[in-house]
């Protein structure tokens, strides 16, 4: 499925907790988009399936952070297409891939300071027959992109989808 | 004499502390956002959010929830669905939770309340228990379907 390049606006004045929910919209409504970019990793072990989509978005999209207040949330064919994202549509993408490939996903919002609710960054956990990688991204270690791997944080909120 | 009392008051501060920091029990659920998502032949499915916030000072491991559905107290289903998780302290875990209804095993012994109400006027529910670490606690949701929108 191609990216039509529409951007629609969700609310002028979002709360954090309305960017949750935008995200499990745009996840439940178009995880299936997902499909083209899963369908050659069909058969493989869970562990290089987690790799592959890992380092597909590392090598294929650029991260870069929403700028002000202008949060925008992209389908995972939007984020190819545009090949430019931040921590949410990255995830998206993520867990989109990992979901059509018959994984737990989680995403992880995570908060690095004690305000509770003020969730900060956004990844994704797969998980299937007791294995689960951390895949996120965005973090960097040394620089470099590094899988199975995630920053401390201070408390997080989980959302999970089981096909 | 004095000694004795202090210690008593300790013991008993100590429990209270306990209690409101480190005991499972403290584990707080509920289940919010129902949404209606298809009607196939009798089976409806909704879908419902259960979320879960460990507001203890100690990390839970949450195991499996298991649910009997009902309708007016007939029941049309069971929920089991495995959380597996280790809930570190103030962290939140929602769940979307998909549930299907037999419409027809509603109907089927339900009749005579057919007969003299809507399913408007049915109240679902659902009850059942969470295991967190090796014990179980006991689970219960009441939602009125008027409050369904479709």
């Amino acid at each position: 499925m191609q990216a039509d390049g529409r951007n629609t606006l969700i609310t002028r004045s979002g709360l954090n907790s309305d960017l949750i929910t935008v995200i499990r919209q745009v996840f439940e409504q178009y995880n299936h988009t997902a499909i083209p970019f899963v369908s050659n990793l069909y058969g493989c072990s869970f562990r290089s399936q987690c790799e592959s989509v890992f380092w597909f978005v590392v090598n294929n999209i650029t991260y870069k952070q929403d700028e002000g207040l202008n949060q925008l949330i992209k389908t995972p064919a939007r984020l190819f297409a545009d090949k430019v994202g931040d921590c949410k549509s990255m995830s998206i993408f993520i867990a989109s891939c990992m979901y059509q490939l018959g994984a737990r996903v989680t995403f992880r919002f995570v908060t690095f300071d004690r305000d509770y609710n003020n969730y900060t960054h956004v990844y994704c956990v797969a998980s299937k027959d007791g294995e689960e990688y951390i895949l996120d991204p965005v973090e960097r270690v040394n620089k470099m992109a590094k899988f199975d791997y995630a920053s401390k944080y201070m408390t997080k909120r989980d959302v999970t989808y089981t096909k | 004499m004095n000694r004795k009392i202090y210690w008593l008051l300790g013991a008993g501060v100590a429990w209270v502390a306990y209690r409101a920091y480190y005991s499972y029990k403290n584990l707080k659920y509920r289940f919010t956002n129902v949404k209606f998502v298809k009607a196939q032949g009798s089976v409806v499915t909704l879908s419902v959010d259960f979320e879960i916030y460990n507001p203890t000072a100690i990390t839970l491991n949450i195991g499996q929830l298991k649910a009997g559905l009902f309708l007016q107290n007939t029941q049309v289903g069971n929920i089991v669905y495995d959380c597996n998780t280790n809930m570190m302290s103030k962290a939140v875990s929602i769940y979307p939770i998909t549930i299907e209804i037999d419409t027809q095993k509603v109907i089927k012994t339900s009749w005579d309340l057919l007969a003299t109400s809507t399913l408007q006027q049915w109240t679902l529910t659902i009850a059942g228990s969470l295991q967190v670490e090796k014990k179980t606690i006991p689970v219960r949701f009441d939602y009125p379907l008027s409050k369904l929108t479709l």
